[in-house]
């Protein structure tokens, strides 16, 4: 993400020209002249959002100075592979359209070097969700092409495969697209490779919990010569339980996770061999709940029903098409406190999502293809970006009724949000409380684009599904059932 | 929360009462001309409340959309406190082109509800026979009417036996009202139920989410004769919202001929009866099937293995809340889609699956806590279609509607018939129950990981990837399609109203300054 502070005389001569890029209120056409994205390959989605906080005057009722924060321009990307490579094409192909759009922004000049300025300018979320890592555009539509020709292919010819079993059918259809396949005008390139310095990074990254599980048993160890006496009936018990617990485990959940949950287990004898540092541990415990429901229980819960322009405004660039975006942006609470906990809860939230929830779900949401967590201004406000399924309505009770735990825990921090106890309770709870917030934060983006206009992550996920199947050499019957219940 | 006789006698009747027995009904589209005359005549209106008791030959209701409202007259400050859907309206664009009506359904083609075509007021008229009601609108209409109002539009109805015009039965199934508060809020539920918290349809008591939807709220220095009865939830504050609820209308015509066009075809194209090509359409077995001419449909297809209205899922074991006592209604409605997740008894695209799906806050048969901490952190899918639909429970409605059929006269000069449901429902929360309904499930061409919409009620606009088709998976895998499906319904008006109780009735009239 590309941030940059806009010269504030000229906003509205900005907006007109983010907004000339679209052929829909909000939604960008991807020949456009100024920033052609239909022509990156690798992006998925993108958008021109201007971040004026028009709830400032919310700190006032906090009983705190109010900020003033600068009217800033984000640019907002999805893409395969490394976000600078990106954005080398994209100074590259949109070099003269993107100097237009950031000519707007305090500094910049007509001397000014593109690329070097927005890697200067580029933000890195503090949490980043992808709904399955590594899925490319191109991955997407040829999944989607492939799929549609299936598709046509039975429709056409219903009556011939009804009187055909299933491997029958499979291997009709497998017959049908192999012309397709060899002059091109079906295509699956095979998966690329994974870059080595990428699985290496991430491998570490996710080493990062299990050796601070790992941290205390290291400590423990000059205490350990001699071996206390209940080191050997202890540790091998509860070493043997990890070991099924994490064997029991791995089959309903991914094994990163199943992973660092026997670990936790083994610091239960750790505790039993050591009960000295358990009060301590405790004290630090009860000290942060305290402080904790001190300030949710003393904190003012800010709530405001949006302005009625502000929702005609958002609402007019929705559902055009069945994925939507959605900006939220806010402060964060005007802590010392609030600020740490913002930063520990994200850094936890990016962490899962990225070690356990890259395969199709974030928690129970199965509708978010993108999302992200960024801080701005020295990690005093917060912006929320996301590409999701389905209506503005839909999403937001999605997520309070499939994930509004995670909810609390994800924005509990922001200023405005409704009050919660001990983190994960109330807040989205109070289901209109939470859709006055969000809709009130929410900003309009000036100009949105998507890869794959009508897919959602249902569709992409079933299309992969689809072509797993195509290019199996053997399939059980039930296998083969199961395939053409997707087609 | 407990009601008291008070609340019952200041409930408009239709929220508890579906006047099965008030086979003619009459709804009045109103323009405010007059304000004194339409205090006067509102004041005096003798509105049906919801007391049971001898069962009345005739029932009259009253509901205002936000124009009549202001008209109305009352403060600002308090009309501000509606939610903004009532407030915008059932046109505003973006909310017209999230509900479907686009196109052919275009609000500025509307007959009625359109933009500079709203009502003010809508009156409702019940009585045993039409003799009765015309009576009975004689009464209703005293002399102040006539002043007080201008006539926008009269909606007549037909007594169909409850069997809309494409042939099936309707109303089938509805939410059963915990009128008792017996059910208290709950989190993370696992198995279906029928019974609704009564905030989801009357204001002033909590919802299923155990809040109190926001409504006007007035200070008692705004109640200056003391008509309100106070907020339970907002010690010091008068309640207008209290007893009453949101009425969404929707004049819907339908194509009838159309639709059983397509069953014909498409019935004797996969070689079946068009019996059970209707039902997968629908998810219940149809009561009439038209004979048609040229019917070009294969077999005994008049033959009815199922009671009409019976559902095409098999029925389940275990007892639904707030389904029976009736045997009836355990017949029709003890079922869910759980067993049938292929979608290979009932189409996933069937009408009656995506306007109820029929399922809990978490996927039904979670069991045990670290079986439900599993399925809050998204794990333990076993089909790809689990824990893929939003939960029933925070989407439901209270159905009203009644058929219409009428002859007229095309531009032609031929005569036709003019069919269709004035449909209307009840909620305490337009935006999460009735749109929700509407876009999210019927005409999302998404529901389900569908390409299609609602069969009967799709607009059939062309969306990237959605065509107008109406899919029937197989046992075999496959699944069978059948397109193109036209537009078998089209939106004629359409309004939201508020019906308040009879209390904020009179302080409405009053017109409190």
């Amino acid at each position: 993400m590309v941030v940059a502070p806009i010269v504030e005389a000229r906003l509205t001569e900005l907006r007109t020209l983010l907004g000339s890029m679209n052929d829909r209120p909000g939604t960008a056409r991807p020949d456009n002249s100024i920033v052609p994205f239909g022509r990156f390959e690798k992006l998925h989605y993108a958008r021109f959002v201007i971040l004026d906080d028009q709830t400032l005057q919310d700190f006032e009722e906090y009983g705190a100075p109010i900020p003033d924060f600068s009217v800033v321009l984000a640019f907002l990307g999805d893409c395969d592979g490394p976000a600078d490579d990106m954005l080398v094409e994209m100074a590259r192909v949109a070099g003269s359209g993107l100097r237009q759009i950031f000519s707007f922004c305090r500094g910049f000049t007509d001397n000014t070097d593109l690329l070097a300025w927005m890697k200067d300018h580029s933000q890195a979320p503090a949490a980043n969700y992808v709904n399955w890592v590594g899925r490319t555009v191109r991955q997407v539509r040829e999944e989607a092409r492939l799929r549609d020709e299936l598709v046509a292919c039975v429709m056409s010819r219903q009556d011939e495969f009804r009187l055909d079993d299933p491997p029958q059918i499979r291997a009709k259809l497998l017959e049908h697209c192999q012309p397709l396949l060899k002059d091109g005008r079906l295509r699956l390139s095979p998966e690329e490779p994974t870059p080595l310095g990428w699985r290496v990074r991430n491998v570490l990254h996710y080493a990062i919990v299990p050796a601070a599980l790992l941290l205390p048993w290291l400590l423990a160890i000059p205490a350990l010569d001699p071996l206390p006496s209940l080191f050997s009936p202890v540790v091998p018990l509860f070493g043997a339980l990890a070991v099924l617990l994490f064997v029991f485990l791995v089959v309903h959940i991914p094994a990163a996770l199943a992973f660092i949950v026997a670990l936790g287990v083994m610091l239960v004898p750790l505790f039993i061999l050591f009960p000295l540092p358990i009060a301590p541990t405790l004290v630090v415990v009860a000290v942060f709940l305290w402080v904790l429901r001190h300030f949710e229980k003393t904190e003012p819960e800010i709530i405001h029903r949006p302005e009625v322009s502000h929702i005609l405004q958002l609402s007019s660039q929705e559902d055009y098409d069945v994925t939507n975006q959605f900006n939220a942006l806010g402060s964060v609470k005007p802590s010392r406190f609030r600020r740490v906990l913002f930063v520990v809860i994200l850094w936890v939230i990016d962490y899962f999502a990225r070690h356990v929830f890259g395969r199709g779900h974030l928690g129970r949401i199965r509708t978010i293809h993108f999302a992200r967590w960024v801080f701005l201004d020295g990690r005093r406000r917060m912006l929320f970006a996301s590409n999701y399924d389905g209506s503005h309505e839909a999403y937001m009770d999605d997520f309070i009724n499939k994930v509004g735990w995670a909810l609390n825990l994800a924005f509990t921090c922001g200023l405005g949000y409704p009050r919660t106890q001990w983190i994960i309770k109330g807040g989205a709870d109070d289901e209109l409380k939470f859709k006055y917030t969000q809709r009130r934060h929410q900003k309009p983006t000036e100009t949105w684009y998507r890869a794959y206009a009508g897919l959602t992550v249902y569709d992409l996920e079933r299309n992969a599904r689809v072509r797993e199947g195509f290019e199996r050499r053997t399939m059980t019957d039930a296998e083969v059932r199961a395939w053409l219940r997707d087609l | 929360m407990r009601l008291t006789d008070e609340d019952y006698r200041d409930i408009q009747g239709l929220v508890r009462f579906g006047y099965r027995h008030l086979g003619s009904a009459r709804f009045h589209l109103l323009t405010l001309v007059d304000l004194s005359a339409a205090r006067a005549w509102l004041s005096e209106a003798p509105v049906t409340t919801a007391v049971k008791g001898k069962r009345p030959d005739t029932a009259l209701h009253v509901a205002f959309s936000y124009d009549g409202l202001r008209k109305l007259g009352g403060r600002p400050d308090t009309l501000a406190q509606f939610p903004y859907e009532f407030k915008s309206g059932m046109t505003e664009p973006s909310r017209a082109r999230r509900l479907g009506d686009v196109n052919a359904n275009d609000p500025n083609e509307w007959q009625w509800g359109g933009p500079g075509n709203v009502p003010d007021v809508l009156v409702m008229l019940y009585a045993v026979t039409p003799q009765r009601l015309d009576e009975w609108e004689q009464q209703i209409k005293s002399k102040t009417w006539g002043t007080a109002f201008a006539p926008l539009a009269c909606l007549t109805t037909t007594d169909g036996g409850d069997i809309e015009p494409f042939g099936f039965n309707d109303g089938i199934n509805q939410p059963v009202l915990d009128w008792e508060g017996r059910n208290p809020a709950q989190h993370f539920t696992t198995s279906y139920t029928n019974i609704a918290a009564l905030g989801e349809v009357l204001l002033g008591y909590p919802n299923e989410y155990g809040k109190y939807t926001d409504r006007p709220l007035v200070t008692p220095a705004d109640d200056p004769d003391e008509l309100l009865p106070k907020a339970e939830d907002a010690p010091g504050k008068k309640d207008l919202g209290r007893n009453g609820t949101y009425l969404v209308f929707r004049d819907l015509a339908q194509d009838a001929p159309a639709f059983w066009q397509f069953v014909n075809d498409g019935a004797a194209r996969a070689r079946e009866d068009r019996h059970s090509f209707a039902a997968d359409m629908v998810g219940r077995s149809p009561a009439e099937i038209p004979v048609m001419s040229g019917d070009r449909a294969i077999g005994s297809y008049d033959q009815r293995s199922r009671t009409p209205g019976d559902p095409i899922v098999a029925l389940g074991r275990d007892a639904i809340p707030g389904v029976g006592p009736d045997a009836d209604d355990i017949r029709q409605n003890q079922f869910t889609f759980h067993d049938d997740v292929n979608g290979t008894a009932c189409p996933y695209g069937a009408h009656i699956r995506r306007a109820n799906p029929r399922n809990a806050d978490l996927p039904e048969g979670t069991r045990g806590l670290f079986g439900r901490l599993l399925r809050i952190l998204g794990f333990g899918r076993t089909h790809p279609h689990d824990d893929l639909i939003a939960s029933t429970r925070f989407h439901r409605i209270l159905r009203r509607g009644r058929e219409y059929a009428f002859e007229a006269t095309r531009k032609d000069g031929a005569r036709v018939v003019e069919r269709g449901l004035r449909f209307m429902c009840l909620n305490g929360n337009i935006s999460r129950q009735f749109e929700f309904i509407q876009a999210s499930w019927l005409i999302n061409p998404k529901f389900e990981g569908l390409d299609e919409q609602d069969p009967l009620l799709g607009n059939r606009a062309p969306l990237a990837t959605a065509r107008a088709m109406f899919t029937r998976p197989q046992a075999s895998g496959l699944c069978s399609r059948r397109s193109p499906l036209a537009q078998f319904v089209h939106v004629r008006g359409g309004a939201y109203f508020f019906m308040p109780g009879l209390a904020a009735l009179r302080y409405l009239a009053r017109n409190p300054r």
